[in-house]
């Protein structure tokens, strides 16, 4: 049972201090004043105190709460006692000029006596136990507005109240966020597929980078093999320059020799012809001065001994010397040896003494005529001697030449191996360039396949598999159909609920009328079926049947779902129904009073007050202006 | 206190067919639900949620 049992008002908007005590849980507490006298500002100050608002009021200006009279300083305050269970609640809020509209809220318990003060959390706790907000709308309400239950797209319509009242609101918004869940699922599916196909495209990529790779690699071995053929050539033609150069060399150097050779064959020739000259020409002299040097020692040996030797015919020495006739025996024929050895013995005895000394001269002119021969021969044989050893020498160097010139491969002698030399430079350099292309080109494949590595490395990294994560959306999705069934579950037992009340309501006010069907749909419009085929709606329903429809369904509401305990707070319940209807909507409230408080204010209370049968109005209350006409006062009726 | 669901909204999950786990996971999704609906909570209910659902499958998948 929750129940309203002390207000108290201090300079709030037209009250200056005003209290007031409700003294039963239950019943109807009538409450009566004038147009503007201060009955909507009484409701204004119950929902300000409990929510910080004033939803009877257009503005939320701070000055639509603080007392336009109040003294400077002042601050409004509302001060609601009531009780949950058994257990009682302070609700209390001020606010000062200086502050937002809402001001403070304070909420306390009584626990032996003593007023303890709840932390925010609870105290907001509290008013939610007292009534939720989203739902005040049902329960403290102008009765002028209950049509707007009916009227679709506001806040306050049945579909809405509904929703909030069942909380279907609640599963909605569950529904919603498990939704956004299920899409994050798909969005993370969606990402690893999408990096399955990346990787597959990386490894494509990288496939493809790694054959270019090879296709540079090939290129630049092709290149490089050129280039170090054309190096091989370069190195053989240099050789070769080489060789033709040393070959020419040798070839100056073997003509040379030969014309050197030329020279001394001739000269040697000329000379061996001249020694054979010479020596015929001197043999016989040489002969025979050997002879007679033979001859002389011969004679000087005798002449020392005293024994005289045969003499010579000086003159046919003479004459053989002159003539060069040899003396000797082996070339001086018989006759001529008869003759001589004849003629030796005649000049032996004269002239042996002249003999001897024309011999000595003849001897001594032979020596020197012999030395001549010799010198003349001595020369001629070492002039023969040098020549033929130059020539040796000269034909070892030949050898040697010729040797050299032979290693030599004629066949690899090139027509100009310069020329040939320099377009291979050119070549290599051309190559040069077009491996440095080539390598810089790797290069860029290189850096790419660097790049796809790494990125292919990063969503290896990342990459999982899908099924978790479709696991995890199965769930989302399995649990948003159960809610959604829930959702359905509890929206048909609440219209079941709902049309048990309308049928109550539309038999009530339409006594006559027999209804055999009744459908709410999805708008939660509600259509009645007659026994006679007539059509019933909302829309037929005069002003005070609309209200008391609307009241019939906040009480289906409140009961039905939970809120039967919670007091209502209805102001112009009467205000703009006609007289036919007030026993309808006063039967209902009857009705609802039973079993909680039920605080109506309207215009007349004797009018209203007739209406109620029984004791069922357990509380009057009068609300006035004061006096002076400044201030507003509640008076309690007896 | 507040309750933890409504009458209805606990008469409702035990009577619709599903896994005691999931019955959990629906009540707690609620409960949080009912307790945040006053402020705006989106984000935090979508990160609750995708909390309970991995929690649950990787349970789940423990089995």
């Amino acid at each position: 049972m929750i129940a309203l049992h002390h207000i108290a008002i201090k300079q709030f908007r037209a009250y200056e201090n005003i209290a007031i005590n409700f003294d039963n849980n239950t019943g109807v507490i009538l409450m009566h004043g004038d147009n503007g006298s201060g009955k909507s500002t009484l409701l204004n100050a119950i929902n300000w105190c409990l929510y910080g608002d004033t939803p009877f009021y257009t503005t939320t200006a701070v000055t639509a709460v603080l007392n336009k009279h109040a003294p400077q300083g002042a601050v409004a305050e509302v001060e609601i006692i009531a009780s949950i269970e058994d257990k009682k609640y302070r609700f209390y809020r001020k606010a000062s000029s200086d502050v937002a509209h809402g001001g403070i809220l304070e909420v306390s318990y009584e626990a032996n006596g003593n007023w303890s003060v709840l932390d925010g959390a609870s105290g907001n706790d509290a008013v939610r136990r007292i009534l939720p907000k989203d739902i005040r709308h049902l329960f403290f309400f102008n009765g002028e507005r209950l049509k707007d239950i009916f009227t679709h797209n506001n806040e306050h319509d049945l579909k809405s109240s509904v929703y909030k009242v069942a909380e279907l609101n609640v599963i909605d918004n569950a529904i919603d966020h498990i939704k956004s869940v299920e899409n994050f699922y798909l969005k993370q599916i969606s990402q690893v597929s999408r990096n399955a196909q990346k990787i597959d495209q990386l490894k494509d990529a990288k496939e493809t980078f790694e054959a270019s790779l090879l296709g540079h690699d090939e290129v630049l071995e092709d290149y490089k093999k050129e280039k170090r053929d054309y190096k091989l050539e370069i190195a053989e033609l240099d050789k070769i320059i080489k060789d033709t150069a040393l070959a020419r060399q040798y070839i100056s150097q073997r003509d040379s020799i030969k014309e050197r050779l030329g020279e001394i064959d001739n000269r040697l020739q000329n000379a061996k012809l001249n020694r054979i000259e010479l020596f015929q020409k001197n043999y016989h002299k040489l002969l025979l001065l050997q002879n007679t040097k033979d001859y002389k020692a011969e004679l000087e040996s005798a002449s020392n001994a005293g024994i005289i030797p045969p003499p010579i015919n000086p003159e046919v020495t003479s004459e053989i010397l002159r003539n060069g006739v040899c003396i000797c025996g082996r070339c001086i024929g018989d006759k001529e040896r008869e003759f001589i050895e004849k003629q030796h013995d005649d000049y032996k005895a004269k002239d042996e003494l002249r003999f001897l000394t024309d011999g000595i001269l003849t001897f001594a002119n032979l020596d020197s005529k012999v030395r001549d021969i010799k010198f003349e021969l001595t020369d001629v044989m070492d002039s023969i001697q040098d020549d033929t050893e130059k020539k040796k020498d000269l034909q070892e160097q030949l050898t040697k030449i010729n040797e050299t010139l032979s290693e030599i491969d004629a066949s690899k002698m090139h027509d100009n191996p310069e020329a040939r030399r320099t377009k291979l430079e050119n070549k290599i350099s051309n190559l040069d360039m077009l491996i440095g292309g080539a390598a810089n080109n790797k290069l860029a494949v290189q850096e790419k396949l660097h790049e796809v590595e790494k990125d292919l490395k990063k969503n290896i990294s990342e990459d999982r598999s899908t099924d978790h994560l479709e696991q995890k959306r199965l769930t989302a999705e399995r649990l948003r159909q159960k809610l959604l069934e829930c959702k359905v579950l509890m929206e048909s037992s609440i219209r079941d609920k709902l049309k048990k009340s309308v049928w109550q309501t539309f038999s009530t006010i339409l006594p006559d009328t027999n209804f055999i069907e009744i459908n709410i749909d999805e708008r939660y419009d509600i259509t009645l079926l007659a026994n006679d085929g007539t059509i019933y709606t909302t829309n037929i329903l005069s002003v005070g049947q609309t209200k008391a429809l609307g009241l019939s369904l906040t009480y289906g509401l409140s009961k039905d779902l939970g809120y039967s305990e919670i007091p209502l707070l209805i102001d112009n319940l009467y205000g703009d129904l006609s007289e036919s209807h007030y026993a309808d909507v006063t039967n209902i409230v009857s009705a609802l009073a039973v079993d909680k408080q039920v605080i109506i204010m309207d215009l007349n209370i004797d009018k209203t007050e007739s209406l109620f049968k029984g004791d069922i109005v357990s509380q009057r209350f009068h609300i006035k202006r004061s006096a002076n006409d400044n201030q507003t006062v509640i008076e309690e009726i007896a | 206190m507040i309750s933890l669901l409504t009458e209805d909204m606990s008469n409702a999950i035990d009577c619709i067919d599903m896994s005691k786990q999931d019955q959990e996971i629906i009540r707690d999704i609620l409960y949080q639900e009912r307790q945040n609906k006053e402020r705006a909570w989106s984000s935090d209910a979508e990160k609750y949620i995708i909390k309970l659902i991995d929690d649950n499958v990787k349970e789940g998948a423990t089995e």
